[in-house]
């Protein structure tokens, strides 16, 4: 074999064995089932009633109630996840749409771009497309609607039941790769 | 027949290899996508049937995802982008190594006409099946090796696998 | 950390842009190693020449050692990667019919690109092939492969080791299979060259 062909297939050997030695990755979140286990026979993971009602009369601003009573039913609910861009909603996403849950979604933007697009709307020129000038009338009354800000009223509201707010995974965002 | 000095040059295919990886991960790094073809293929025929026949494409179930009011153009994609530019480096590749002409690649012992025939053939079988497997040989196997998918090995046994018995078969067409 | 546009770290022109240069540079390899000649292209089916194997493993494993270095350290979630589904039955017979087309035809899509781009004949049928058979699959289209799919199974989970482990498994078995077929090239070619060897590069 040619010096060549030696010096990369020794780069790759040696970079494989650097990976199996390396940390199995740090980034990991979710837990084996030993790990899983062990958690499980420690028992940390309990929060007393007592627990809990102190903490909501306190208002503690750190705990978030789940209720998943009737699982059921939320089935046929729509769980959109948001934070505040789209990283960690979608992380979310990824967790519990691989736990089989169908109708679950990511806010497109998050909290950030619900600022920048409905309470902040940006006034479209003249130039723009009618799909623009639609999209900005409706975001300028649901400014209103959050807000109670009086807005100009270009025009009756009855065009903004046109326009179906979107706040789905937009199919661009994931990458869509290969051929699917 | 004289003598041609038609020594072709080519990379040496591990050092094409680790190059070809390092885009790998540029793509993955940079876009979080898998280096394709096959999905090129795809937009291009779903722009195509939806710049002719646009009622039919909005409600037949391959194309209307794609083709919806409002909705960006399919050829406006990171695959399309991407072959693009694969096509730009092949024919610099092919200029710097004389090779850029026009002629058909086949085994001396055969025809031109016996060559495209089969050409086209092979083509039809890998439109029907890149789709079939969401992907071909970079889309599918390449890029499903490179993150460990499942799906990529099996691929890559299938098409290899496939190879290897139908090979015998069409062997005149080769050697 | 990795990846960017997926986390909208970087703009959708600089995205595409960055599209239009890794393209280039796949390009530039895919040519440079000789992918536009069919004829090296189905060398690896009859032991003339394993230009495909070489490079399509080196590119595999370069890619997955560097990506899951890259996920160890924390430059990179993998997870928020583009990241084939599993369908068993469908990628099976896909890849049986991808298999005939190879060996028939000669290319595979990407190739027949590049082929067709540099002037070869038979690519640009190629090309003209796949897209007949894309519009054929799509207006027959059929929506039954949603039933068969297993979701997104990473190969190494699915066998109970770790990612790592199971890359440096692939790359032995890479390296050995690299040194066998180039005796196996070697010997065969010494033996039985086939027509306009020079052609091949070899």
């Amino acid at each position: 074999m040619k010096k060549t062909d030696i010096i990369v297939i020794s780069i790759l050997f040696l970079a494989s064995f650097w990976l199996l030695l390396a940390p199995t990755s740090g980034n990991q979140k979710m837990l084996n089932s030993k790990e899983m286990l062990q958690e499980i026979q420690k028992k940390n993971h309990f929060v007393s009633v007592d627990n809990l009602a102190k903490r909501i009369i306190e208002n503690d601003p750190s705990i978030l109630l789940i209720d998943v009573r009737n699982a059921k039913e939320q089935e046929n609910m729509n769980i959109i996840f948001y934070s505040n861009g789209t990283t960690q909603a979608s992380e979310a996403w990824m967790m519990v749409r691989q736990m089989g849950f169908k109708n679950v979604n990511v806010l497109q933007g998050g909290v950030n771009e619900w600022f920048s697009l409905i309470l902040n709307p940006e006034e479209p020129s003249i130039t723009e497309t009618k799909l623009e000038i639609e999209n900005y009338k409706f975001r300028m009354s649901a400014k209103q609607y959050f807000t109670g800000v009086k807005v100009d009223n270009q025009q009756n509201s009855g065009s903004s039941t046109s326009i179906k707010v979107n706040t789905s995974k937009k199919k661009k965002k994931g990458a869509s790769g290969g051929c699917s | 027949m004289e003598e041609k000095s038609k020594q072709n040059h080519y990379w040496n295919p591990y050092l094409a290899g680790f190059v070809i990886g390092l885009m790998m991960i540029a793509a993955y790094y940079f876009s979080g996508e898998g280096l394709g073809g096959s999905g090129a293929f795809k937009s291009v025929a779903i722009a195509g049937v939806d710049a002719v026949a646009h009622n039919y494409a909005k409600d037949a179930a391959y194309f209307a995802p794609s083709v919806q009011e409002g909705a960006e153009s399919p050829l406006n994609s990171w695959l399309i982008f991407e072959v693009l530019g694969v096509i730009a480096g092949a024919v610099i590749s092919a200029a710097y190594f004389n090779r850029l002409s026009f002629n058909v690649g086949k085994s001396p012992k055969i025809t031109n006409k016996t060559r495209l025939i089969a050409a086209v053939f092979g083509g039809i079988l890998w439109g029907v099946g890149s789709q079939l497997g969401r992907g071909c040989t970079s889309g599918l196997i390449m890029s499903g090796m490179a993150v460990n998918a499942l799906s990529g090995y099996i691929g890559l046994i299938a098409v290899f696998g496939g190879g290897y018995a139908f090979a015998y078969f069409v062997r005149k067409l080769w050697i | 950390m990795g990846p960017l546009f997926p986390q909208e770290l970087i703009s959708e022109t600089i995205n595409l842009l960055l599209a239009f240069f890794i393209g280039t540079g796949f390009g530039l390899a895919l040519e440079g190693a000789g992918f536009t000649n069919t004829r090296k292209l189905a060398g690896v089916f009859y032991g003339y020449d394993f230009v495909v194997l070489k490079v399509f493993f080196t590119a595999a494993l370069t890619a997955a050692i560097g990506l899951f270095l890259m996920n160890s350290y924390g430059l990179m979630d993998i997870k928020l990667t583009f990241y084939p589904q599993t369908f068993w039955i469908p990628t099976v017979v896909a890849g049986i019919i991808m298999a005939l087309g190879f060996v028939v035809g000669g290319f595979c899509p990407g190739t027949s690109v590049c082929a067709a781009a540099t002037g070869k004949i038979d690519g640009i049928v190629f090309v003209g092939g796949v897209l007949i058979g894309v519009l054929g699959y799509a207006f027959s289209y059929e929506t039954v492969f949603e039933k068969l799919s297993l979701g997104q199974v990473n190969i190494a989970e699915w066998i109970g080791i770790s990612n790592g482990l199971f890359i440096f498994i692939v790359t032995m078995v890479a390296v050995v299979a690299f040194v066998v077929v180039t005796k196996i090239q070697k010997a065969l070619n010494d033996k039985n060259p086939v027509a306009e060897i020079e052609n091949l590069g070899l």
